[in-house]
């Protein structure tokens, strides 16, 4: 039965509810920019080890928020420098070529990585970092969110792995050698892949965009070619690392004069393949967590990058 | 989930006792739904390769209400999700849960729960399983009656994003005051019958942007008012947003605001509509970095037609968050039975017309722009045209067992803006001319054969397509029908498939089981100004609900 007392009551309730509502405040933001940090990758001890950053950007050319995704991925460059180990992985119905849009920049390793991480189906432009992120759908993130992700390990992660590349390239029979000499630097329980990409930089060709319509001379960067290493990498630990641990993997490449090879795409209009130049080719290595089950499964330890010809 | 657990055991325990002092009602319900589909390979129509061949999304809500005390549940299922949703919502899981008492005062809910306020321009909180969209709130929320024709609101939590949680947190209250239930010795036998309302929304989100001092807190703000006498209605809404730099608006710091107006009158046989938006920098979400259907907070309604005819829907238009504004009116007319026009029967005639276009924006240049607000708007003058939708719609009885629909539609599609989001000219504006006649011929009571002949129109895009459909009702339980959609006008011969569907369906009770065999266009599907783009596909479909 409704009483005066029950009706002060709930008034009192309502009054209260109300101002706790008028409590949550808004920020008005007059100074949007913050003051550019500078990054100190310098820690004062040389024996210590830092921890790179992988950035895969799921691109295609006929994705138009796409270069607002490259864009993102070159000022993080601009702000960590070496620190950044970066791959566009050009993938998805947006990366097929047609008429105008006609360069070929897939590759069999790109739809592998694209299809099993579900990125273009979920929508381009996206990408991961450092493939971190539980469950698997977790690891799909906007370029709006790469900033503080890629910060966020910049500042807290440790370095368990420690990756040296050294490369051997001939430019006459293009013969690539590659060794990856990968040192735990702690005692780790699991298993962990090593991955050997090879990237082709700054392939010029129409781009389409959703500011400026169709980029004739857009320089695509940082595209996923090929992989020299199985596709999901090979084993570097099956059962646990130890302390100091060094595996050496080497691999020898025969450096293409066009990419991608005849096949290996979806490529309805049969457009042609993409000439390699050498000098902007690179490769990339990096060490991931493969324990099956474990929460941070795919998740990459440390990366690296070298230009195969200097 | 097995602390919530052991608390609605302990509430159900608690009604148990409960009843043994006082006779309460009570009820279970619920709903089942199981869709999986085996798919076929067919790169002639570019259905993508599934692996997995079978996909299939399924969900079961349970209910529980004794008295004024009620808790629920829903468990999700999807292995994998089927194509065309988004693959994120991968798994399986309880993610909507609550406990819930109400009494003519007070309404408080534990848990998971759906509202709106006003029209959602500021909030609104729902779910569609057809788009698989949820945007639910996992939190409180208390609702109480203050006085008579006084609905207070208030709310916490965090918004459903797949099978977790934004980062973001919602905070929100709402009031609406009914003036005649309040005054009713004064009001309540006045014909005039005034609401009003205002809201205040808030948002928190930890800034980690390493470049940007994004605003952790972000409020919205509105008032509303609904006025209604007689057959006349009005309704108008305006909203006010603080800077919320996001993906969706490409992180600029500009203020957002938003106003609605709508207004109709029926009299004896006609009535009439006209609407108005005005939108601009208005998405809202829990999540500032997210995009397509995840953690929006709020939710402004297309103003344009409800079709429900395949061809009047290939081109569906949804609110541009980032700017708009948009208008629709319509007319309806019944023409009376014995009328020179209604004849024997009747004939019903709606005009309707809706257009939306984008605002007269200017953009700033990065060296005139330290407020990082990317653009300013320069006058309350329409800016590039995004949609229109001219369209007539007759239905008439023929006679006792024939009746008939027409539909004529004219529309224009500004597909770089409504697919792309973006304000450079990539494709040509598509431009429809949509034909449909619908009959159905009921030839004893519970059996009918309806026909659909559909007609599309255009020169841009694919190109024209025709429809041709036969639905086959025997008896009132079950149907078989066909459906062919064809793509006769398309530029590249080679493409000019033909889109065939087989379908059959019984219902018994509460249960409905449906079969379809067939292939399925690419296209983008919109309910409630929210879309999701469908691949091509190409195999036999099951879907099965149960209500109980």
């Amino acid at each position: 039965m409704r009483t005066f007392d029950m009706m002060n009551m709930y008034k009192k309730i309502s009054i209260i509810l109300t101002f706790m509502v008028a409590l949550a405040s808004c920020d008005y933001v007059s100074a949007p920019l913050k003051s550019s940090q500078p990054i100190n990758n310098n820690t004062g001890n040389s024996n210590k080890v830092l921890k790179n950053v992988l950035i895969e950007d799921y691109t295609g050319s006929t994705c138009v928020n796409c270069p607002s995704a490259a864009a993102e991925l070159d000022s993080l460059i601009a702000m960590y420098g070496s620190r950044i180990v970066p791959i566009s992985v050009n993938a998805g119905s947006f990366a097929i070529p047609v008429p105008t849009y006609s360069l070929n920049l897939q590759s069999a390793v790109s739809d592998a990585y694209d299809g099993f991480f579900n990125m273009s189906n979920t929508g381009n432009p996206c990408g991961m970092i450092n493939r971190k992120g539980t469950p698997l759908s977790a690891k799909y993130l906007l370029w709006g969110q790469w900033g503080a992700a890629t910060q966020s390990i910049i500042q807290n992660d440790t370095a368990f792995v420690q990756l040296a590349l050294t490369t051997t390239f001939d430019t006459t029979s293009r013969a690539l050698n590659v060794s990856v000499n990968t040192t735990f630097l702690s005692a780790l329980t699991g298993a962990y892949n090593l991955v050997v990409l090879f990237t082709q930089d700054s392939i010029i060709g129409p781009q389409k965009s959703i500011t400026l319509g169709e980029i004739v001379n857009y320089a695509h960067r940082f595209v996923l070619r090929d992989n020299l290493s199985a596709i999901w990498g090979d084993v570097l630990a099956s059962s646990g690392t130890n302390i100091g641990q060094v595996v050496t993997k080497t691999y020898s490449y025969n450096v293409g004069a066009t990419y991608p090879a005849a096949g290996t795409t979806t490529n309805p209009g049969n457009q042609p393949a993409i000439a390699c130049n050498f000098k902007k080719c690179s490769i990339v290595a990096f060490v991931y967590n493969a324990t099956t089950s474990s929460p941070s499964q795919y998740e990459v330890l440390q990366s690296a990058t070298k230009k195969i010809y200097p | 989930m097995k602390k919530f657990l052991i608390g609605l055991l302990a509430l159900f325990s608690y009604s148990v006792k409960a009843q043994l002092l006082k006779d309460v009602s009570e009820s279970i319900h619920g709903n089942f739904e199981v869709d999986a589909q085996y798919y076929n390979k067919d790169t002639a129509i570019g259905a993508p390769i599934v692996p997995q061949k079978i996909l299939s999304n399924g969900f079961g809500n349970l209910n529980y209400i004794r008295g004024n005390f009620s808790a629920g549940l829903r468990f999700e299922s999807y292995n994998p999700v089927m194509l065309g949703f988004d693959p994120r919502y991968q798994g399986t899981g309880i993610p909507y849960k609550y406990a819930r008492y109400k009494n003519n005062f007070v309404d408080i809910t534990a848990g998971n729960f759906y509202d709106q306020f006003g029209s959602g321009m500021i909030l609104r909180i729902y779910e569609n399983r057809g788009l698989l969209y949820d945007n639910t709130i996992e939190g409180f929320r208390a609702i109480i009656t203050p006085l008579k024709g006084v609905t207070v609101k208030a709310m916490i939590g965090r918004q459903r994003v797949f099978f977790g949680l934004s980062p973001g947190i919602v905070r929100g209250g709402d009031v609406e005051w009914n003036l005649n239930e309040t005054f009713d010795s004064l009001m309540a036998h006045k014909k005039t019958k005034v609401t009003l309302g205002g809201s205040f929304v808030s948002k928190y989100q930890t800034n980690q942007s390493p470049t940007l001092n994004e605003p952790e807190n972000v409020g919205c703000f509105g008032g509303r008012a609904n006025i209604n006498h007689g057959g006349f209605n009005i309704y108008g809404e305006y909203a006010y947003k603080i800077n919320d730099p996001s993906y969706v608006n490409r992180y600029n710091f500009k203020d957002g605001q938003g106003a609605y107006l709508t207004t109709s009158y029926a009299g004896d046989g006609f009535s009439i509509m006209a609407a108005g938006k005005y939108v601009d920098n208005m998405s809202y979400r829990s999540d500032r970095d997210q995009t397509l259907n995840a953690a929006m907070i709020n939710y402004m309604p297309a103003l344009t037609k409800y079709h429900t005819y395949l061809m009047a829907t290939f081109y569906p238009y949804a609110t541009q968050p980032n700017g708009e504004m948009a208008a629709q009116g319509e007319f309806q007319y019944h023409f009376k039975k014995g009328s020179a026009i209604g004849g024997k029967y009747g004939m019903e005639v709606a005009l309707n017309a809706s257009v939306a276009y984008g605002l007269d924006t200017v953009n700033l240049a990065p060296q005139n722009d330290a407020r990082q607000f990317h653009y300013y708007v320069r006058s309350l003058r329409p800016g590039e045209k995004y949609f229109h939708d001219f369209n007539i719609e007759i239905s008439k009885k023929i006679n006792k067992k024939v009746k008939g629909t027409f539909l004529y539609s004219n529309q224009f599609y500004n597909k770089d803006i409504i697919v792309e989001n973006s304000s450079v000219n990539i494709y040509p504006n598509i431009k429809t001319n949509i034909f449909v006649l619908d009959v159905t011929y009921k030839y004893k009571t519970g059996s009918s054969i309806r026909f659909e002949a559909q007609e599309m129109y255009t020169k841009q895009d694919k190109g024209s397509w025709a429809v041709g459909m036969i639905e086959w009702w025997p008896v009132s339980k079950f149907f078989a029908a066909v459906v062919d959609q064809w793509n006769y006008g398309n530029d590249d011969p080679s493409k000019r498939f033909h889109y065939y569907l087989f379908n059959i369906g019984f219902i018994r009770d509460a249960v409905r089981v449906t079969l379809s065999y067939g292939k399925q266009r690419q296209g983008i599907f919109c309910v409630g100004g929210v879309c999701r783009t469908v691949p091509a596909s190409d195999g036999v479909a099951l879907t099965v609900t149960a209500t109980f």
